[in-house]
């Protein structure tokens, strides 16, 4: 009895925490919308391949620098 | 001296078959052929081919290797194999034992592994990690409340199995918690709940919870047939009336980040492994693609490669001729068993509360045993209409069950940890009884 007793309450205890976290995750669901946050995508720095995040080592920087600045300038000028 | 009488020395595989007790000669060649049975199931796809594939060829080739060679004197027969020992250091002075170990780790190929990854859960966290880079949350959040109900549902295998295994088979609370949190069907999940509450029995506790798990592929589309008529199986989910909050990857990766601090800030026992579920998630997420690639690819492969090799070169002829392993195997069945019937009902439950609108086949995927449960309910459904498609919310189960095992792992593990009060009150209380 006593073990039964036991495994009920842990399965109680489990069960209140199991209903914790899914009300948090429905209440999380609806007010993270209310921030109406973006999905960000940074504009690759001019020269990264496609899927990598940095211009490989061997890339000519101050071509990229330039193109960099003028990118800047242009959305400066919009 | 001829040939043929070195033959026995050169030969030593055979010789030690052939000089074995019968009774370990007969299981070495059983495991022999249970290994290569495991393997050719897994190719064929009716088991999990995964972990099947290289833990049945590590079972069949530690079964043929073994060969004079005890350099630590810890095996009566003086037979072991070149590949790990898994009994190093136990029972001696913790000089020796460290000194034990530093040795075997310099013969052994496989200890290295099992040593610096499987005694500390690394190799679970890093399981872990790797499955939470292969799941969505985004479906969890589409309906929280039926996929933890249809886990809760599914949890029923630990919640029968622990009193059993104490009273029927006289294991202590911390064994047999180890034993039933089988039924919550996550496997790194099992490797942790008995590092920490019974490292005796760890070994043989993880053998037999991979090898059900392997089974579960092919074994829970029956339960589900004889559990279901096939008119509800056939159910055709209808699109809810109002479409789904679509979530971005940067709302996905707060939601984990917030649920990884609150089981973390409840459950800090089980936080390794909570930690590396949400990591995985977060990668998933995070938009940095070289990182999701390493983590879904070389970490998830690797380690599940390790996982699966290890556990079958731990199942060899001492392991399985251990007397404690037949109640253990009874037990985890049960345990798998109960926990399938207890999420299948859990899927008509909700069935019978929408009205018939979600198909109770889902109720399987909320035993865990990520995406294994979730693959068998679509897979089921597809054969009686091949038009309904439940995988969405399978997953969205899914993913909760390894939520609720993580509670439950973690409640088990706070409360019965071998210097914790409410342990020495239980066993009182049960030595009253008893």
């Amino acid at each position: 009895m006593v073990l039964i007793k036991f495994i009920l309450s842990l399965y109680l205890v489990a069960i209140a925490v199991a209903y914790l976290i899914a009300f948090l995750l429905g209440m999380l669901g609806r007010f993270i919308k209310l921030f109406n946050i973006q999905e960000l995508h940074p504009n690759s720095i001019p020269g990264t391949p496609a899927g990598q995040v940095m211009p490989p080592a061997t890339a000519d920087y101050t071509e990229i620098a330039v193109a960099i600045a003028i990118a800047k300038r242009e959305s400066s000028t919009k | 001296m001829s040939l043929f009488e070195v033959f026995p020395d050169v030969f030593q595989g055979i010789t030690t078959l052939l000089h074995s007790e019968p009774k370990v000669a007969i299981t070495r060649i059983f495991l022999i052929i249970l290994g290569f049975t495991m393997m050719y199931l897994g190719r064929k796809g009716v088991l999990e081919a995964m972990v099947m594939v290289p833990m049945g060829l590590g079972m069949a080739t530690v079964n043929a290797a073994v060969m004079y060679f005890d350099p630590l004197g810890i095996h009566p027969s003086g037979m072991s194999t070149l590949f790990l020992e898994a009994q190093v250091g136990a029972g001696v002075e913790p000089l020796q034992a460290a000194a034990d170990t530093v040795q075997i780790l310099g013969i052994d190929w496989l200890q290295p592994v099992f040593t610096l990854t499987f005694s500390n859960n690394l190799i679970a966290c890093l399981v872990f990690m790797g499955v939470g880079s292969l799941l969505d949350i985004g479906y969890v959040l589409a309906r929280p409340l039926i996929c933890m109900t249809i886990a809760i549902f599914a949890e029923l295998g630990t919640l029968v199995v622990f009193p059993l295994a104490v009273y029927f088979f006289n294991f202590q609370p911390q064994e047999a918690a180890a034993i039933a949190i089988v039924g919550g069907a996550d496997g790194p999940m099992v490797l942790f709940t008995a590092l920490v509450l019974a490292p005796p029995l760890f070994v043989p506790i993880s053998v037999v919870a991979y090898l059900y798990l392997g089974l579960a592929y092919g074994g829970y589309p029956y339960l589900i047939k004889i559990m279901i008529p096939k008119r509800l199986r056939a159910i055709k989910m209808p699109p809810p009336a109002k479409p789904p909050t679509a979530y971005n990857s940067m709302e996905k990766m707060i939601v984990a980040a917030v649920l990884c601090i609150v089981l973390s800030l409840l459950l800090p026992i089980a936080a390794p492994l909570i930690f590396s579920l949400f990591l995985g998630i977060s990668i998933r997420e995070s938009g940095v693609k070289p990182l999701q690639d390493l983590v879904s690819g070389p970490v998830l492969y690797t380690a599940t490669l390790f996982l699966g090799l290890t556990l079958g070169i731990l199942c060899d002829v001492n392991t399985i001729l251990d007397p404690r392993v037949l109640p253990l195997l009874l037990l985890g069945l049960l345990s798998l068993l109960i926990s399938g019937i207890g999420g299948i009902l859990g899927g008509l439950f909700i069935c019978w509360i929408t009205g018939g609108k979600v198909n109770p086949v889902v109720g399987i995927a909320g035993v865990s045993c990520v995406p294994t449960t979730a693959k068998v309910a679509q897979k089921v459904v597809s054969e009686d209409n091949p038009s309904s498609i439940v995988l969405p919310l399978a997953l969205g189960c899914c993913i909760c069950g390894v939520i609720t095992t993580a509670i439950i792992s973690g409640i088990f593990c706070s409360l019965l940890k071998a210097d914790s009060s409410f342990l020495v009150t239980l066993q009182q209380a049960l030595g009253n009884i008893q």
